[in-house]
């Protein structure tokens, strides 16, 4: 059923090449012709993917991909075993991958590098990627596969792990990426995945860890930027990073954020305040009701109001707030852009604030930006004996911000401090990144 | 699933399909295409995109299998009947594909060298289902004498001008290594992948003929065969040429050198039916239908345009031939489909040229599904209008004329 049928068969010596002289002839010309192209191959231009061994360059200047692993890119041990697979992620992950522009006004055109990257998740145009891709912006250029500079909106926010469901502008043709649940395990082989305007990337990772269901992820070569989709080595998209070392399974966020967007909750209501319990010694300082704002997020809608850290807020419009948790249920039924009134204890007299409830992804961008200020508070170890700290459960490299609402930059302060009064010591601290309050009872 | 499981279901779905395609009066092609589609990751996913990777080279070896077989087209006595009015119909038909995808693409406000490469894409014809549908209804008659050596102009022609794209692309391109290094390297690529294609598939052509004098037994002939054309695509890859023309140019060697060359294509009949089942099958699981969803604009205006350049082309081409106006109504319609080289020369493209690998692979995929589908169709249609079609389709013969007769 499969053949060509054949002119009917004639003597040998009819046919063009039916005399062994004529058969010599063809196949000295032709052994001749490939040796000669042979020999005269143009040297091959230097390979550009290069596994960089001892400082990881920037990736987006330095490392470009080309879908066939290079000699060099097979030198790398743990890579070389499964290189073969390198190639299949790629053409897969291509047609969804998206490039973000940094400017705002700008498409990200070749001589631009993106601020992060996205991937097309769903045929409606929905783009999964980073909050730190985006920079605080709500709405942002990106270039889709066809070559089309369009414009996306976020959709939804996830605070926990910072991750964006975009959508493009309505009409803009997008490809879906194949997802996958079957996360390689701890120790396999990924490949991140990008593009944009002049150049394709691809990049292979190793999954060096998984706890939680995030991953750490260790790229042979330079760090991913934010929202850099991540492949398995059979091309179906498994996780998305974020920023650091960290990715997140991206089938399950694209699940939890179309849920959010669908129930009209993308936009998680948020004052940008972290606050704690009143319990124990710190009840004794700020009085047992409501709840002590430990930060605010500069520039977010409890600090544009006027809450300091410190505060305590009381009673959010006319409910009564007694707990961190009552407080996020309250929060939680807001309405983005709303005026509320704050009742918050200050010093022993009770104020009024109004404060207009602005989104989670806001408050984010605003922390980003907040990151980038420069602290140079005492340690505590300066300021108290450490024994004293050991007691209070307070570590000694703890950024001392405020005793009692004062900030102090020597044990002289601290001293005036202790004569002020007799009771605890509220120190204000900055430890990992979180600020917070904290009880130090006195030395006997 | 592992990978045997995986060819045996599709080895099975495929000769369900086959029989579910006759009773729906389709080529079984287009069934085979269709199950593929089921089967794949598109839809119930019991083939996944790692079968269909791993598998990649059954794709590789069938294609190899087939234009080995269309290249004996180029017998000479044979290609001197039909050859001068095949090269005109293919300029014709493949350069108006060319002009007028380019000029639609470019009216849409695309980019002159993305529409350059799209157009290049736009002017190949499937060989593969092509020679399946003719195979299949044993088709005999002057439509079918220049279908065959069209296809197999047609690809080469499309592998020259890519060539000759990439190189004005290249040329254009800013980079590193100079002009008159670029240059050459361009020119060097183009006459590599063809003449040295060539030049190895008439090698390897010469030493195959020597050896079909002791290949006797029709199982010697079958391994010598399907040895050969592996040999030609694995020795094509590794060296960096095309396995496409050199295994078109071993099928014509062969089939000039001997007598011999004729025994060992009918042997080689009886041994790929499997394979190519299995071809068509994958090819069809690596079908996204989805993407004619995306297709935009754009896709339209390259659907509409390759349609139209081909139907168009052919008609010119066959002015001065002397045939039925049924021939001359149905040859461009049968060259319509459009596969396994499209989605090859898209590849190409991404690695050499990056910034429109996404543009490029989003068109010609969900072109190739369209194009797929209805080729074999619009084939099959063609070799019952023109009669040429040998074998009826029982018991739904008399179904079938009351489809095609007015």
């Amino acid at each position: 059923m499969t053949q060509v049928r054949h002119s009917p068969s004639r003597a040998s010596a009819d046919k063009l090449l039916g005399t062994a002289a004529r058969k010599l002839r063809l196949a000295l010309v032709a052994a001749a012709l490939l040796i000669v192209g042979a020999v005269l191959a143009p040297a091959t231009a230097p390979r550009a993917l290069s596994i960089p061994n001892e400082r990881p360059a920037p990736l987006l200047e330095a490392e470009i991909l080309r879908r066939e692993p290079p000699s060099d890119f097979s030198a790398v041990p743990e890579v070389a075993a499964r290189v073969g697979a390198f190639g299949v992620a790629v053409p897969r992950g291509l047609p969804s991958a998206v490039p973000i522009a940094r400017d705002h006004a700008a498409p990200p055109g070749p001589a631009l590098t993106p601020a992060g990257f996205g991937v097309v998740v769903s045929g409606d145009g929905d783009v999964l990627t980073h909050a730190g891709a985006l920079a605080g912006r709500f709405t942002v250029h990106l270039h889709t596969a066809g070559h089309i500079s369009t414009q996306a909106q976020v959709l939804a926010f996830e605070s926990t792990t910072g991750l964006v469901l975009l959508r493009l502008s309505p009409g803009v043709p997008a490809a879906a990426a194949p997802t996958t649940d079957n996360a390689p395990p701890a120790g396999a082989l990924a490949v991140a995945v990008a593009r944009w305007l002049n150049g394709e990337l691809a990049t292979p990772v190793v999954v060096s860890g998984v706890n939680k269901g995030v991953f750490s992820v260790r790229p042979v070569g330079a760090a991913l930027p934010p929202g850099t989709p991540l492949y398995t080595t059979t091309g179906a998209l498994f996780a998305i990073a974020g920023e650091g070392d960290q990715a997140y399974p991206a089938r399950a966020a694209v699940e939890r954020l179309t849920a959010r967007a669908l129930a009209n909750q993308g936009h998680e209501p948020a004052l940008g305040v972290s606050v704690q319990p009143l319990d124990g010694l710190l009840a004794q300082a700020f009085g047992e009701r409501g709840v002590l704002v430990a930060s605010l997020v500069a520039g977010g809608p409890a600090s544009a109001a006027g809450v300091e850290p410190g505060d305590v807020i009381r009673r959010i419009n006319e409910d009564a707030i007694d707990s961190p948790e009552s407080l996020l249920r309250h929060v939680a039924a807001l309405q983005r852009g709303a005026q509320i009134g704050l009742l918050v204890f200050r010093g022993g007299k009770e104020r009024g604030f109004t404060a207009t409830v602005g989104t989670a992804f806001e408050v984010a961008a605003r922390m980003r930006q907040r990151r980038d200020a420069p602290l140079s508070p005492p340690r505590a170890d300066a300021l108290f004996p450490a024994p004293q700290l050991e007691a209070a459960q307070v570590s000694v490299d703890a950024l001392v911000l405020g005793v009692n609402g004062r900030a102090v930059a020597s044990r002289a302060e601290v001293a005036r401090e202790l004569r002020r009064g007799t009771g605890p010591l509220v120190l204000y601290l900055e430890h990992e990144g979180e600020r917070f309050f904290t009880p130090l009872p006195r030395l006997p | 699933m592992n990978e045997i499981l995986s060819v045996g279901l599709i080895l099975m779905a495929a000769l369900t399909a086959g029989h579910l395609a006759k009773l729906a009066r389709v080529p079984e092609v287009t069934g085979y295409l269709l199950v593929g589609v089921v089967i794949g990751p598109a839809a119930f996913d019991l083939i996944s995109h790692e079968n269909v990777t791993t598998l990649g080279f059954l794709s590789e070896v069938a294609l190899g299998l087939i234009l080995f077989n269309i290249g004996a087209i180029f017998e000479a006595s044979n290609f001197a009947r039909v050859g001068p009015g095949v090269v005109r119909i293919t300029v014709w038909e493949a350069t108006l594909a060319f002009v007028l995808v380019g000029l639609a693409l470019l009216l849409t406000g695309m980019d002159w060298p993305l529409a350059l490469l799209l157009a290049v894409v736009a002017m190949e014809t499937a060989p593969a289902t092509t020679l399946m549908v003719v195979n299949e209804y044993d088709a005999k008659g002057p439509l079918t004498d220049r279908l065959l050596a069209l296809v197999a102009l047609n690809n080469m022609y499309v592998l020259v001008t890519f060539g000759l794209v990439s190189a004005v692309l290249t040329l254009v391109q800013p980079s590193d290594g100079g002009w008159l290094l670029n240059g050459y390297r361009a020119a060097h690529g183009l006459a590599w992948t063809t003449l040295g294609s060539i030049a190895l598939g008439a090698l390897l052509g010469v030493m195959t003929d020597l050896w079909a004098a002791r290949a006797k037994e029709s199982g010697e002939a079958m391994i010598l065969s399907v040895g050969i054309v592996l040999i030609a695509v694995g020795a094509s890859r590794w060296l960096g040429l095309s396995p496409l023309i050199a295994t078109l140019a071993l099928g014509a060697t062969v089939a000039n050198a001997s007598a011999h060359g004729d025994h060992l294509l009918r042997a080689l009949g009886r041994a790929d039916p499997p394979l190519y089942a299995a071809f068509f099958v994958l090819a069809g699981a690596e079908l996204v239908p989805s993407s004619v969803l995306a297709l935009g604009v754009v896709g339209v205006c390259y659907t509409v345009a390759r349609a139209s350049g081909k139907i168009l082309g052919a008609r010119i081409g066959l002015r001065r031939e002397e045939v039925s106006p049924a021939v001359r109504s149905q040859l461009g319609l049968c060259l319509i489909s459009s596969s396994s080289l499209a989605v090859g020369l898209t590849i190409q493209i991404r690695s050499a040229f990056p910034a429109y690998a996404a543009t490029v692979t989003g068109i010609v995929l969900a072109a190739v599904v369209i194009f797929e589908i209805v080729g074999p169709l619009l084939t099959r249609r063609a070799l019952l209008i023109t009669g040429e079609a040998q074998t009826r389709p029982s018991p739904l013969s008399e179904a079938v004329e009351a489809d095609v007769l007015p």
